[in-house]
């Protein structure tokens, strides 16, 4: 009688729990489908290959241990560029302090590509 | 995308396997376990190249050699003493499962297949915000050394990246550097993503020992499928943040990995140093995981060192050593930081809006991303009401332990909002998809426990139909 009562429940918890985790998990399929589709994979490899562009751009454009300043219009750019002239340069934030100026310019090779001038 | 796989097995995994499998045996857990092993010591030996000076190889070398010379010690101790302490049950109930041979097997693959779609994604190079702001430039700053480290995380112009957060993935993500390059940042991403993995694994994992070694094959089956499904489910509750850098899946799943071993699992020391690994993970992940880790600690030793009736001093300082010892790794980092003057970006200045403004529409947000609730609710009050005596003879805990971590962890998660200094609708916009993953996992987990607890009945009539039980 006992397990009568038991099985119910039983079949009630495995099936509530089974349609939850299939929702999850159809959304979550759903999502990695979307991520993986050639338009996202393109837009993203763009994307990352500007960053390394980027990268080695700021190398080539500073020397090993500048102090730096990043002036960009977007606050985004200015936190990617400070990201990836780190650890080479040594970015500030004031001016004063700074022996180097890094910007984004538009064309060169990373399509917007950073650009350092040396302050006067 | 392949050296972030390399990586994670011959620079994390390896250095991690003894460890792991000492504390927590041959079981599919210790396989999930050894990177995130070798992922703390990478945390750990940030911190002394933060604190003492030197590189972060030098360090995690030096690390790396200590903890597996103290595990043999521990494994040749524990041989010595029969090998059977660490399976011990410490208390009434019987040791957690640990399944060998095919059915370990079998329960590897079944839980690695289930994360193999989302993992797949890791093949697109998605950066997301905060990884590029936060975690690649802390990744960087860890990959220059000491004098680099120290002055960049007291340099204003790095302020926007909470420079006090935890050193697990740029300490992590830094060894990546080493091997591929330094411009190949979305390595560190792709590790990111495996290391989520690693902890869905070791959640996976608990859920599917909770059925006990000597259940029949139908029951076993049953509860590995649950323990892959809610493995598969984690990734889908992470969404685009699973496999493009940030680390808040990272900590969540630890944390509710944590929840599972320590307290739904049958108490045993296999079962508490799993806990502990995970918890410790969280810890050094990010400040929620920090706080989220010191209480799912506090509640592991409350369930392994007190208990009614008990209470003595000498149990009171058990307990604390318990919450202690976890905790020191995170704690360290803590210290170290504010130390140097850095504090969190959160509570730095008071805000314009009273708190009672901002718990409305906190509660409100953390509400709408809990859409589970009411059916985990369900499941478990219908469990609690009717399959009680069942989960207790599985010698798991009730199941008051799992909803109390996350009623915890939530309230704390609230309490930053509700008194933090960032304007509430911004924060909660940007943030609390994220903020609320443990609550979630840790709810899909506890369905997935019942799942097993109600599977275990499989066959239970016709058998006592046929006296075979």
């Amino acid at each position: 009688m006992s397990l009568h009562r038991r099985t119910l429940p039983s079949l009630f918890v495995v099936a509530l729990t089974l349609t939850v985790f299939g929702l999850e998990i159809g959304r979550g399929t759903q999502a990695v489908t979307a991520e993986t589709s050639p338009a996202s994979v393109s837009a993203w490899r763009s994307a990352s290959d500007q960053q390394v562009c980027w990268f080695r751009s700021i190398r080539s454009a500073l020397p090993r241990g500048a102090a730096v300043i990043v002036e960009t219009a977007n606050a985004y750019d200015q936190q990617r560029l400070t990201e990836l002239a780190t650890p080479w340069a040594r970015p500030v934030t004031t001016s004063g302090r700074a022996a180097w100026v890094l910007t984004l310019r538009p064309g060169g090779r990373c399509g917007t590509t950073p650009t350092a001038t040396r302050r006067g | 995308m392949a050296d972030a796989w390399i990586v994670l097995v011959a620079v994390l995994a390896l250095p991690g396997v003894l460890p792991a499998v000492t504390w927590a045996g041959r079981q599919p857990a210790a396989l999930f376990l050894a990177p995130l092993v070798g992922s703390v010591m990478a945390a750990v030996a940030v911190e002394f190249e933060l604190a003492v000076g030197g590189s972060l190889v030098t360090w995690y070398t030096v690390v790396a050699l200590a903890a597996n010379a103290a595990s043999l010690a521990a494994w040749a101790a524990l041989r010595r003493r029969g090998g059977a302490r660490s399976t011990r049950a410490l208390g009434p109930r019987q040791a957690p499962s640990v399944p060998s041979g095919l059915p370990s097997l079998a329960t590897l693959l079944l839980l690695a297949g289930a994360m193999a779609l989302p993992v797949s994604a890791l093949r697109v190079p998605m950066i997301g915000y905060d990884t590029n702001a936060i975690w690649l430039t802390h990744t960087l700053l860890v990959s220059g050394g000491h004098n680099v480290l120290h002055a960049g995380l007291q340099n204003p112009a790095y302020r926007s990246s909470n420079p006090d957060y935890p050193p697990l993935v740029p300490g992590a993500g830094a060894l990546v550097l080493v091997w591929s390059g330094p411009s190949q940042l979305h390595d560190v991403v792709v590790l990111v993503g495996l290391l989520n993995a690693c902890a869905l694994g070791a959640l996976g994992a608990g859920v599917a020992a909770a059925v006990g070694t000597g259940s029949r094959p139908w029951p076993r089956a049953l509860a590995t499928v649950a323990g892959a499904a809610v493995s598969a489910a984690g990734f889908a509750v992470g969404g685009q943040y699973a496999a493009n850098g940030y680390a808040d899946l990272l900590w969540s799943a630890a944390a509710a990995a944590a929840v599972v071993w320590g307290l739904v699992l049958p108490r045993s020391l296999r079962a508490l140093a799993v806990a502990w690994a995970c918890a410790v993970v969280a810890m050094l992940t990010k400040n929620e995981g920090l706080v989220a880790g010191i209480l799912i600690a506090g509640l592991v030793a409350t369930r392994y060192a007190l208990r009614p009736g008990t209470w003595s001093a000498g149990r009171l300082a058990r307990a604390g050593a318990m919450v202690a010892l976890p905790a020191i790794p995170g704690v360290a980092w803590a210290a170290i930081i504010r130390g140097m003057g850095i504090h969190d970006s959160f509570f730095g200045t008071n805000s314009a809006e009273p708190p009672a403004a901002r718990l409305v529409p906190t509660v409100s947000a953390v509400g709408h991303h809990l859409a589970v609730l009411p059916a985990a609710l369900a499941v478990a009050v219908v469990g609690t009401m009717t399959l009680h005596a069942r989960r207790r003879r599985l010698g798991l805990a009730g199941v008051g332990w799992l909803w109390l971590a996350a009623a915890l962890v939530s309230g704390a998660i609230v309490a930053t909002y509700v008194f933090g200094a960032d304007e509430i609708h911004w924060w909660l916009q940007t943030s609390v998809d994220r903020t609320t993953m443990f609550s979630q996992i840790a709810l899909l987990a506890d369905m997935a426990v019942w799942t097993v607890v109600a599977g275990a009945g499989a066959g239970e009539r016709r058998r006592r139909r046929l006296g075979l039980t």
